[in-house]
């Protein structure tokens, strides 16, 4: 209920609910960008743009899910926008500097937690649309006929995504590959 | 050996903090892009919706009854309170929000500044349909004073003043319209939900109404008013308490202080201004009748050339 009183004020101009919802969930895009990207720049790029682009369009803003649920999809919309832009650069005339994951990666964060430092570097082995599925449901909370909507596929899609996701994840948490 | 559980369980509790820079850059920029945006909207869905209605000659007076409606709205209109621990803001919020129609009673006083003992009494009965709009009826000494609503079907105002036989009806513009719904129950909703959360305000406790458990909040800031020209309505202070059931969570009464410097709404004379109200019904069957009154046959319909704004 917080979340619709947050969104009250913003829409009467509130700044202080634009500090609170970015200090609430800051941590949350934050992580869902991390899980997607595997690259700490490219992940708050993405966690900055999509909050601006949230700023910017609140008088807009027709919320039908929860908030975390819409700014966890801003997010990974910016972080499907950026592994295309690598991709296109990879695939672009000057091959001599394919730009990776580069620059720093999650562990350049002070992550205490070993546990976080290779679940990340897990994520990454996923395939992309295995990622989106679990970051949207674990992390964003959102539930699978909403994010079968949001990408125009069916329900059963969204769910074997994640469950197949889900348990090859497991699998490299349990073995000793991913360090 | 990790379960499927334990790993999504790992997942759901994933957080991370930018560094200090990047959350200041984004906060900062966010905030930024926030203002421009919100003056972007205003600019254009309200392109100076004051100076634009003072052009009109006729327009001004219609302006000066849709402000009686916006203060009418405002000082007695009193959806929302708060309180983060007993009863819940949010909880009352989304009842009123459902609402389809209110109807409340009280008494409203005037007393002059100038001279105490010039104090008048009016019995108001205020009605709001979600459907058909506002209406108001005033009783002094148990006569009729005046009547009037704003039908929001047909965007029109209708004043009916049996004292002198006279009545008012015009349409509303656009503008005005909008000022209307601004000010309307959604409207007023938010704004003391806004006022809920200032620091100012301040939790009454638990009391008894007729039996009712109840629970108190007040207010003391009357932000919404601020953009209307002090000519019209000027607040020098108010302050506005509410009573909510404690268990049907919608409001029980409201109480409502004034003081208000010389302006249109008090014809220009500094006034103290106290208002009760009880509500009597939620979601009863209003007649829409009320909301579009007929004139008695025989009043005169006022003329704008006589009235004048200063």
């Amino acid at each position: 209920m917080e979340d619709k009183l947050l969104i009250w004020k913003l829409k009467n101009g509130s700044k202080d609910a634009l500090c609170r919802v970015y200090e609430k969930y800051e941590g949350k895009m934050l992580a869902s960008a991390i899980s997607i990207l595997n690259d700490v720049s490219d992940a708050e790029d993405a966690v900055h743009d999509a909050f601006l682009s949230f700023a910017q369009s609140i008088d807009k803003l027709k919320l039908h899910g929860n908030l975390k649920g819409y700014l966890t999809t801003c997010v990974i919309n910016r972080a499907r926008d950026k592994i295309r832009a690598r991709q296109r650069f990879r695939l672009g005339p000057d091959k001599s500097n394919p730009v990776g994951i580069t620059s720093k990666q999650p562990s350049d964060i002070v992550i205490h937690d070993e546990e976080l430092r290779r679940l990340s570097n897990a994520m990454v082995e996923l395939p992309y649309e295995q990622r989106e599925a679990i970051v949207t449901h674990l992390q964003g909370g959102m539930t699978f006929r909403a994010i079968a909507k949001l990408q125009g596929v069916s329900v059963h899609t969204i769910w074997s995504r994640y469950r197949y996701g889900l348990n090859k994840l497991r699998s490299l948490l349990n073995s000793k590959v991913v360090k | 050996m990790k379960s499927v559980k334990n790993v999504k369980e790992l997942i759901k509790r994933v957080r991370y903090k930018s560094n200090d820079e990047m959350h200041m850059r984004t906060l900062h920029d966010a905030l930024d892009a926030y203002e421009k945006s919100r003056k972007v909207e205003w600019e254009s869905a309200h392109p100076n919706i004051w100076s634009t209605i003072m052009k009109s000659h006729i327009a001004r007076y219609s302006t000066a009854a849709v402000v009686l409606v916006a203060v009418s709205f405002i000082l007695l209109n009193p959806f929302g309170a708060l309180n983060r621990d007993g009863v819940a803001l949010a909880d009352v919020a989304e009842k009123l929000e459902k609402l389809k129609s209110v109807v409340m009673r009280g008494p409203r006083i005037y007393t002059s500044l100038e001279d105490p003992n010039e104090v008048s009494v009016v019995d108001m009965t205020k009605c709001f349909s979600v459907q058909y709009g506002y209406a108001e009826k005033a009783y002094e000494d148990g006569e009729l004073i005046y009547y009037w609503s704003a039908n929001f079907p047909k965007k029109q105002v209708t004043i009916v003043i049996p004292y002198w036989q006279r009545y008012l009806r015009f349409p509303l513009t656009d503008d005005q319209f909008e000022i209307l719904e601004r000010l309307s129950i959604t409207t007023s909703l938010s704004f003391f939900i806004e006022s809920g959360f200032i620091e100012g305000c301040k939790s009454l406790g638990p009391d008894r109404i007729d039996g009712v458990e109840v629970e108190g909040f007040e207010i003391e800031e009357l932000t919404l008013i601020e953009s209307i020209p002090k000519v019209l309505i000027n607040v020098k202070s108010y302050s506005g308490r509410m009573w909510v059931d404690a268990e049907g969570l919608l409001p029980v009464k409201t109480e409502q202080e004034a003081v208000l410097d010389k302006c249109l709404f008090t014809g220009f004379e500094e006034m103290h201004l106290h208002e009760t109200n009880r509500f009597e019904g939620y979601d009863t069957d209003l007649d829409e009748e009320i909301f579009n009154p007929s004139i008695p046959d025989g009043y005169i319909r006022i003329d704008f050339g006589a009235l004048s704004v200063p």
